[in-house]
């Protein structure tokens, strides 16, 4: 943002300036434009690419094959280089990676990488404002620095995914437009930080986050998990600021609502959870406790209506809904995913239930409305609570976790 | 391992709630372990608890609860066993209470063993309001426990609970029936040695205890021992009557200017040392400023949730810590500091010593008045460890002194004697 330090040191200003020349002209991994937010709504498209398919592998079943993609294009990670691209996502990423450290001194960079041990670090993120995160905050970084910062966001995620991102950064400045705090809302208040140093092989994490959002991606030899995420909107619906409408997450609290109206009356109240109450998702943030969560209902505990027990059509409303998730990652990270969640037998195992007021039926504008998808593995979760700065309406907090690989299984 | 992990809960959870009036906040459940029952005081969130207890709404609109109601609801929620025994609940002062913009019930149990038996092993049931919200949490402290001597101010958390998580086993030892009491004793030990403000003003009453002043400058003269009996023992009166009274009895919440209170004693006394102000009523002084720091003594322990037989017990065995200290310190200090005072340079250590504390205390009183003045974290005091230290050079400066004094006496002997044999020869 302010370049304070810049004017202070030149010289830090010609070093830096030449490293951003580098990144830009040798590794290319940077695009050129400058308003950020506009630039990825614009981009998009254009030579999306192969990508997907070569690597991820390993674990579970899934094998990959090529994009299946189940609904839009995967991933566009939409950039006007060519070099990384060609070596695929996940090169392509680590090299995005590299060209943001090699903008930031060398104390920003201390403040970036955690050691892929620290399972405290890993676990950091919380839905709150102003608790303290990892790594560096976007208003401490230089209008370049964010550039290069962004640029790796967007080729970690999809355009579906970023356009969650920025809509929710959105949100969060749209809140201190309309009178919360700046000091501790708003788009500044968000953190990138890399647990493990980037690496095509080697397991990391990636780490963006702050009030109402936390992408926590374990990449591990290369194949992603994107879990534990945590996205939350308040205003939940469509809003304006600075002339652009943004409505983050209202794709995943229509989708869900869809898969809910796509069942019989039978089906809905089965499907009710009697004398369950939720003010908040129940495996909310780990507030870096080092753990995995252990509140998941087990045994007789899990109710709900089975997906296997659906139509096929009915069945298509729930992938569809997963897919507003899962899909906010490139194939990588998404299609071994999709494969797990989606297979027949996690369908078998899958229960939608919901909560909130039987009489309104599932109703995203009545506080304490709440629905989830709870598989083997899959857990996502929405609840409707009250606003706190929009107080006349309701707003989403969402969590999406895999039970056996919430960070890449490797806390 | 499992502590820092707790730590960093902790701090986040504490941090969470200051951000914001934030819906699906926690309640709080602190524990107080006695010998023959637990006081177990609670903060519920009347939101969530509304939920849960939908007579909450009609109980904060009428500013009324129906006791027999709520006592029978918590009793159904929120158990407590003892070797296997259960603890009857009773249901004490309850009322709405706005914490961080949030209202909470605040509730004071008792949960009794049985007449004639003591609190052994605990184990804690409690699914309070999560019963119904099912994403709600308890975090559980331990405020007290007079059998391990837990009285510090600052709870310990010791779980949280949660869905699927509502049964603990609280820990306890065993370590016979003095261990706790001991606790207590070094408790009081432990927060005199690290109370820099106590300490200094300690000093530099010793330093000009037993002094005489004439034309407003002090007069060397060394103190008995019972001069410093009789200092020590006017502070301790002042600061027993209000640590007891401010333990004891509901107190506004006036620390800060408590805090600044000492502060402003440490520099009065630094400059006395200097200047006699108070020439001749050093006792008086100790005892009005002992009022004083025995209120900011209060601060550093809680008795709350405790019969009233151990809250006497926690008082005596806090201030009896205190106490040895000071004894222990005078005891040590007073010789030092008559060696010095029939020596030339007294007046330059006196010079010295007063206008280091009165800088500390007005240091101490600027920060504590006007924080903003004074950037960063540094509360600018010693440590048990580093207090024990400095004490340990004086001893060890004014033994030397002592010791070259004693050889520079014994070389004059020497020589007057053999000025005086001299003759003979």
């Amino acid at each position: 943002m302010t370049n304070e330090t810049s004017r202070t040191f030149t010289i830090t200003v010609l070093l830096r300036f030449f490293l951003l020349v580098c990144a830009l002209s040798v590794t290319a991994c940077g695009s050129s434009s400058d308003d950020i937010i506009d630039e990825t709504a614009a981009s998009s498209s254009d030579d999306s690419s192969d990508d997907s398919s070569d690597d991820d592998s390993d674990d579970d079943d899934s094998d990959s094959d090529d994009d299946t993609s189940a609904d839009e294009s995967d991933d566009d990670s939409s950039t006007e280089d060519t070099s990384c691209e060609e070596s695929g996502e996940m090169a392509e990423l680590v090299c995005s990676a590299n060209a943001f450290m090699d903008t930031l001194s060398a104390d920003q960079q201390a403040g970036l990488v955690y050691e892929f041990t620290d399972s405290t670090a890993k676990t950091t993120w919380s839905n709150l404002p102003s608790v303290s995160r990892n790594g560096l905050a976007m208003g401490d970084l230089t209008s370049s620095q964010q550039e290069a910062a962004f640029e790796v966001l967007q080729v970690a995620l999809t355009e579906q995914g970023m356009q969650d991102l920025e809509g929710l950064l959105a949100a969060d400045d749209y809140l201190v437009e309309i009178g919360a705090g700046s000091n501790q809302y708003g788009s500044d208040h968000y953190y990138l930080a890399f647990i493990g140093e980037p690496s095509t092989t080697e397991n990391w994490m990636l780490q963006f986050g702050g009030h109402h959002m936390a992408f926590n991606i374990t990449y591990m030899a290369g194949v992603g998990y994107p879990v534990p995420m945590h996205e939350g909107a308040e205003p939940k619906g469509s809003f304006e600021i600075n002339s652009t409408t943004y409505a983050p997450l209202v794709d995943e609290g229509n989708a869900l609502v869809a898969m809910f109206n796509s069942l019989t009356a039978d089906e809905l109240s089965n499907a009710f959870l009697y004398d369950e109450y939720y003010s908040d998702v129940l495996v909310g943030p780990d507030n870096g406790n080092g753990t995995y969560p252990s509140s998941y209902p087990y045994g007789s505990n899990r109710t709900g209506v089975l997906v296997s027990e659906l139509t096929e059509e009915q069945q298509a409303y729930v992938i569809a809904a997963i897919e507003t998730w899962v899909n906010d990652y490139p194939a990588n990270v998404a299609e071994h995913l999709l494969a797990d969640y989606t297979s027949e037998a996690a369908l078998e195992d899958t229960y939608i239930a919901w909560a909130g007021d039987e009489s309104t039926g599932v109703d995203v504008d009545v506080s304490g409305t709440y629905m989830r998808i709870d598989g083997p593995r899959l857990w996502i979760e929405v609840v409707c609570q009250n606003g706190i700065i929009v107080r006349n309406q309701t707003h989403y907090h969402t969590v999406f976790r895999d039970k056996t690989y919430d960070y890449g299984n490797s806390l | 391992m499992i502590n820092w992990r707790l730590a960093i809960v902790i701090i986040v959870w504490l941090v969470a709630g200051r951000a914001a009036a934030h819906p699906a906040s926690q309640s709080r459940l602190y524990l107080s372990v006695d010998q023959q029952q637990v006081g177990v005081t609670l903060h519920l969130p009347a939101d969530q608890l509304e939920k849960a207890l939908p007579d909450v709404k009609t109980w904060q609109t009428l500013k009324h609860f129906e006791r027999e109601k709520f006592e029978l609801y918590l009793a159904d929620h929120l158990q407590l066993f003892s070797a296997g025994r259960a603890l009857k609940l009773t249901l004490g002062d309850t009322h709405f209470r706005t914490l961080d913009d949030e209202t909470f019930v605040a509730a004071q149990l008792a949960l009794a063993m049985p007449p004639g038996e003591t609190v052994s092993s605990l184990t804690l049931y409690n699914d309070i309001i999560q019963h119904y919200v099912i994403n709600h949490r308890t975090l559980v402290f331990l405020q007290n426990d007079m059998a391990l001597g837990h009285i510090d101010a600052e709870p310990v958390l010791i779980d949280i609970l949660r869905y699927g998580h509502n049964q603990i086993d609280i820990p306890r030892a065993n370590h016979g029936p003095w261990h706790g009491f001991v606790r207590i004793i070094y408790h009081g030990i432990h927060h005199i040695l690290e109370g820099s403000d106590h300490l200094a003003f300690l000093l530099s009453l010793l330093m000009v205890t037993g002094l005489r002043a004439r034309r407003r400058t002090w007069q060397s003269h060394p103190a008995t021992i019972g001069d410093a009996f009789r200092l020590v023992t006017s502070f301790a009166i002042g600061h027993s009557v209000t640590l007891a009274i401010n333990a004891l009895l509901p107190m506004p919440d006036y620390l800060m200017w408590v805090e600044a209170a000492v502060a402003g004693s440490v520099l009065l006394g630094g400059v006395n040392v200097l200047f006699p102000l108070f020439a001749g009523r050093d006792n008086l002084l100790a005892m009005l400023f002992g009022l004083i720091h025995g209120m900011a003594f209060a601060s550093a322990l809680s008795v709350d949730g405790l019969q009233m037989s151990s809250q006497l017990i926690v008082l005596f065995g806090f201030n009896l810590g205190i106490e040895i200290i000071q004894v222990l310190l005078v005891l040590m200090l007073l010789p030092c500091i008559n060696l010095w005072r029939k020596s030339r340079a007294f007046t330059a250590l006196r010079w010295v010593t007063g206008l280091i504390v009165a800088a500390f205390g007005a240091l101490w009183l600027t920060q504590r008045i006007a924080p903003q003045w004074i950037t960063g974290e540094h509360t600018f005091t010693l440590n048990a460890g580093h207090t024990l230290a400095v004490v340990a050079a004086v001893i060890a400066l004014s033994t030397v002194k002592y010791w070259r004094k004693k050889q520079r006496c014994e070389k004059a002997n020497e020589r007057s004697l053999s000025l005086t044999r001299m003759p003979l020869q």
